[in-house]
């Protein structure tokens, strides 16, 4: 288990001295790699970008999340029930699909808004420009605002209404309760959230890549990205993401340090309600908030992506075509990647999941000492950016003669996404085998089951629902991660994300449109079966419920969307620093 | 301080009532429980008292302030209101520290610092935790946490205290400890005070008042002991552990007696105590276990039922006999002990149960 785990740390480490490739005969030890990625000013001028581009992001999509999960949870606002569902398909749909839905939207000169723009008021201005910090700045906070919105949903269910009460009937306002009492039992909370955004943000390519560097802005993950690109400047990338890992690292742990003791939102007695507030008028303007939300995340992004994949040429209104769709599935390399993916989501998912499975069983049932090793090495693994964890799996595949073939294949990039996926399922896994308490694998003992019987009669049985949501969450993620197979398929053999960026670059966003539409409904129709059956499930269990007073129990009645939302929610804001992480690149 | 008045008081919650239509008037620096099964409105009338919920209907009123009045159209917000509240959660806020908590309600009030200080530690003092002003609240046990509410509810000299089942999240031996400190803090203190709560021990011994509420309205109004010893309604026996309820008629008087022919069975007239009902008017007979005695033979006078026992249950300092009576079943309580005839008594066994005349109450049904 330490070996997959360790070894990219090691990797990264390694690269970072020598002078040529790892593996390459004729290496020497060095300092190179340090000297020219650190006397280079474009590494200084990407880190300066990277600082602005997520602290903008992370403020903003703070403040529009808490805003958000607020009107949800606490006040009366019409609409307030589709506000999670839209932000866990936000969470779900890869960045990708964002940076291209509103490139194709706010293009300058041809975008939709642009066009528009220019029908309704019959000049020729071009008011929107996606390719500029406001709009890379705008499009990120989007996509961030879900990742936000469903770490603080937790928190801000967890908080007793009666703490508000109690300063209302103190004396205090409104207004002083807001920033007395629950600003400050939340802080803790939402700076460790903010911390995790902060990280996410200084180590994504996704929507740097789409929308930054088409107007010139470098960031570090980007400028990474391009030294890898030149070819010979392997130790410079080693030594560029050695040490984004490391102030990561660092960041965490001192944000760990200073929350040391001070989760508040666990104090909570037996509330007597948790009823909302009755915000009068206000709930129209909440309303009309979320509405505007959903608008820009949600439906300009699918509509333009969805209508602009119709277009012959993207920009070209007036005709429409199903001549793009037609290409994906002919096109050999496109349609290829459509498997891959495919394949990806499906082995990739099921494989962490039963890996994580284990290693989280292991951790709850062992006794050895060296049980929390794993833990430790996982941990490390979610802290990585995903571009330099992809940078150490290859060194790593490049070292070991017998892996060296595998380079360039689906299976290495299968490999670098379970070894980066585990750690995110077991978020789902830890908390399920939790809840099984050991006396009931003790009572099936007692009864007579042998330990294979009891641990798939009784254990498997009772974290099969944690076990699909971990299987679904993985899966969804990995399939949609750019970060990690863009700098490891070849050519032809790349996944979908690779190859809508590929098309992208090409200026063929028609095609990556219908590419990613096509992808999206085969995934948007798996994800519905699993739903489906689960329901059909549940219902056809009510009939025994006699049993569901057992708690583990209960937790089967839970959908894969409940799965989902309670998954991502485990990812506890300081641990696991990447755990979203590969949500917000996906 | 002032008396609390509320009239006509309605809550609807998705168009049913949790109060419905109640009127109570508390009097300057009287403690009043309101006593109820879960579900009965007692902590929504609270809670509208307090200002945390709005009513649909009625008025509540501090002395001459209107505090909320749907006709008047006026309803201050819970701010305004100058009440303190013990929460059943306690709702202590855990970014703050004893001293923070208890100085909040006086910091709203705009109180001077050092003002502050003294009062904070003249409440403090009262609850007995003057030694832990600087700890942080989450690290308090569960009593002294309530304490802090305590304090922190008293300090600003508020016009009413209200106490949401203060106590239910304590262990049974605190719980005693505390609501006998409560009463004579309200013994010193003299705040008028709602006192929310569904044990009829913790009203019992805390009360001026208790009001027994079901279904959002008042079944009965009295002091402890008129409540616990002639409950006025079917619901406040039961509520208030009257093991045996017979359905009866009035059939006439005795003395100062009133005699009532039990409905189902053979015609057993038992002698009461009078409630001033008409002859002919149907009552309820209540009969605690603990009062009624277990005889082998039949006693003289008519005040006892042929019965059949069905389960013996040794509680320790009582013994626990369910008897089959041509009128139902009935539970007796008797004292362990040689002398005593429920101690000798076996499963099957043919007996007399004998309902003292004062020990039976009776209401209108």
């Amino acid at each position: 288990m330490i070996v997959p785990f360790g070894a990219p740390i090691f990797m990264l480490v390694y690269g970072a001295f020598r002078s040529t490739l790892p593996g390459l005969k004729g290496a020497h030890w060095t300092l190179d790699g340090f000297r020219v990625a650190y006397s280079d000013p474009a590494t200084y001028e990407s880190l300066k970008n990277s600082l602005i581009l997520a602290s903008s992001v992370t403020v903003l999509s703070v403040v529009t999340a808490i805003a958000l999960a607020w009107i949800s949870e606490r006040t009366n606002t019409p609409g307030r029930r589709l506000v999670t569902p839209v932000m866990v398909i936000v969470f779900a749909t890869p960045a990708l699909f964002f940076g291209l839905g509103w490139t194709m939207l706010a293009n300058d000169p041809i975008g939709l808004l642009n066009n528009a723009s220019r029908w309704l008021l019959h000049n020729s201005a071009t008011p929107f420009d996606i390719n500029t910090w406001q709009g890379l700045i705008m499009v990120s906070s989007l996509k961030m605002t879900a990742v936000v919105y469903l770490l603080v949903l937790g928190p801000m269910k967890a908080m007793s209404r009666s703490l508000e009460e109690a300063s209302l009937i103190a004396g205090a306002g409104r207004g002083r309760t807001f920033f007395r009492i629950q600003v400050p039992i939340l802080a803790p909370a939402i700076s460790g959230i903010a911390v995790l955004l902060f990280v996410i943000m200084m180590s994504v390519v996704d929507i740097p890549l789409l929308i930054g560097t088409p107007a010139g802005i470098v960031v570090y993950s980007s400028h990474i990205y391009e030294y890898f690109g030149t070819g010979n400047l392997y130790a410079a990338t080693s030594a560029l993401s050695f040490v984004l890992t490391a102030a990561v690292v660092i960041v965490v742990l001192v944000q760990q340090r200073m929350l040391r003791g001070r989760m508040f939102t666990t104090v909570s007695g037996k509330g007597y309600s948790q009823r909302r507030w009755e915000i009068g008028r206000w709930r129209w303007v909440c309303a009309a908030g979320f509405a505007l939300y959903a608008l820009l995340a949600v439906i300009l992004p699918v509509g333009e992506v969805i209508f602009g994949s119709f277009q012959p040429i993207f920009g070209l209104y007036g005709r429409y075509t199903l001549n793009n769709y037609q290409r994906v599935f002919t096109d050999a390399a496109t349609s290829e990647a459509l498997r891959n993916t495919i394949t990806i989501g499906v082995v990739v998912g099921l494989v962490s999941a039963v890996l994580a499975m284990i290693i989280s069983y292991v951790q709850r049932r062992s006794k050895s000492r060296l049980r929390q090793l794993p833990n430790g090495m996982i941990w490390i693994i979610l802290t990585m950016p995903g571009i330099v964890f992809s940078l150490a799996t290859i060194w790593g595949f490049l070292l070991f003669p017998g892996l060296r073939n595998l380079y360039g294949t689906v299976t290495m990039v299968m490999i670098a996404l379970v070894v980066h996926s585990v750690p995110l399922a077991m978020r789902a896994t830890e908390g399920a085998i939790v809840q099984i308490g050991p006396e009931l694998e003790e009572s099936a003992r007692v009864s007579g089951a042998t330990s294979l019987r009891t641990l798939v009669g009784i254990v498997g049985r009772l974290l099969l629902p944690s076990f699909v949501a971990a299987w679904v969450v993985t899966g969804l993620l990995s399939a949609g991660n750019l970060d990690i197979p863009l700098l490891m398929s070849a050519s032809k053999r790349n996944t979908v994300p690779v190859k809508v960026y590929q098309l992208y670059t090409s200026a063929d966003l028609s095609g990556a449109a219908a590419l990613l539409v096509s992808y999206l409904s085969i995934f948007g129709i798996a994800v519905l079966v699993v739903f489906v059956l689960q329901r059909v499930l549940r219902v056809s269990r009510r009939g025994w419920s006699r049993r569901r007073q057992n708690r583990a129990y209960a937790q089967r009645d839970r959908t894969a969307v409940d799965e989902l939302i309670a998954d991502v929610q485990n990812v506890e804001p300081m641990a696991s620093s990447r755990g979203s992480g590969s949500g917000g690149s996906a | 301080m002032a008396q609390l008045n509320i009239s006509n008081l309605t809550k609807l919650f998705d168009g049913v009532p949790a109060v419905d239509d109640l009127d109570l008037e508390i009097k300057d620096g009287e403690l009043v429980s309101l006593l109820g099964p879960s579900g009965c409105g007692k902590t929504t009338t609270l809670r509208c008292i307090a200002g945390l919920e709005s009513p649909d209907q009625g008025e509540i009123s501090a002395g001459d302030d209107v505090l909320v009045s749907s006709s008047r159209g006026i309803e201050v917000p819970p701010n305004r209101r100058n009440v303190g509240m013990v929460f059943q959660s306690y709702a202590l806020w855990p970014h703050m520290d004893v001293f923070g908590n208890v100085a909040y309600p006086l910091r709203c009030r705009r109180v001077k610092t050092a003002e502050i200080r003294r009062r904070v530690r003249e409440a403090v003092d009262l609850v007995g935790l003057a030694h832990m002003l600087d700890r942080p609240v989450t690290q308090l046990s569960g009593g002294q946490q309530q304490r802090v509410a305590l304090a922190r509810a008293l300090v600003a000299e508020p016009r009413f205290l209200l106490f949401d089942e203060p106590l239910s999240n304590l262990d049974a031996g605190l719980r005693a400890t505390m609501r006998t400190e409560i009463r004579s803090l309200h013994n010193r203190l003299g705040r008028t005070s709602v006192y929310v709560t569904h044990d009829q021990l913790e009203a019992l011994t805390v009360s001026d008042r208790i009001a027994v509420m079901n279904a959002g309205k008042i079944e009965q109004l009295g002091t402890s002991r008129e409540v616990y010893s002639t409950p006025r309604t079917r619901f406040v026996a039961k509520f208030v552990g009257y093991e045996n309820i017979f359905d009866a008629t009035v059939c006439g008087r005795r003395g100062d007696r009133m005699q009532a022919r039990l409905a189902s069975g053979p015609t057993d007239v038992v002698t009461c105590v009078d409630n001033g009902a008409a002859e002919g008017a149907a009552v309820g007979l209540a009969v605690r276990a603990s009062s009624i005695t277990i005889s082998g033979s039949r006693p003289s006078g008519d005040n006892s039922l042929v019965a059949t026992v069905r389960t013996v249950a040794y509680l320790g300092d009582q013994i626990e006999t369910t008897l089959d009576t041509a009128h139902g079943t009935v539970v007796a309580k008797v004292a362990p002990g040689l002398g005593s005839a429920g101690a000798l008594l076996e499963v099957g066994e043919q007996c007399f149960v004998n309902l003292p005349a004062d020990a039976v109450v009776s209401f209108l049904d």
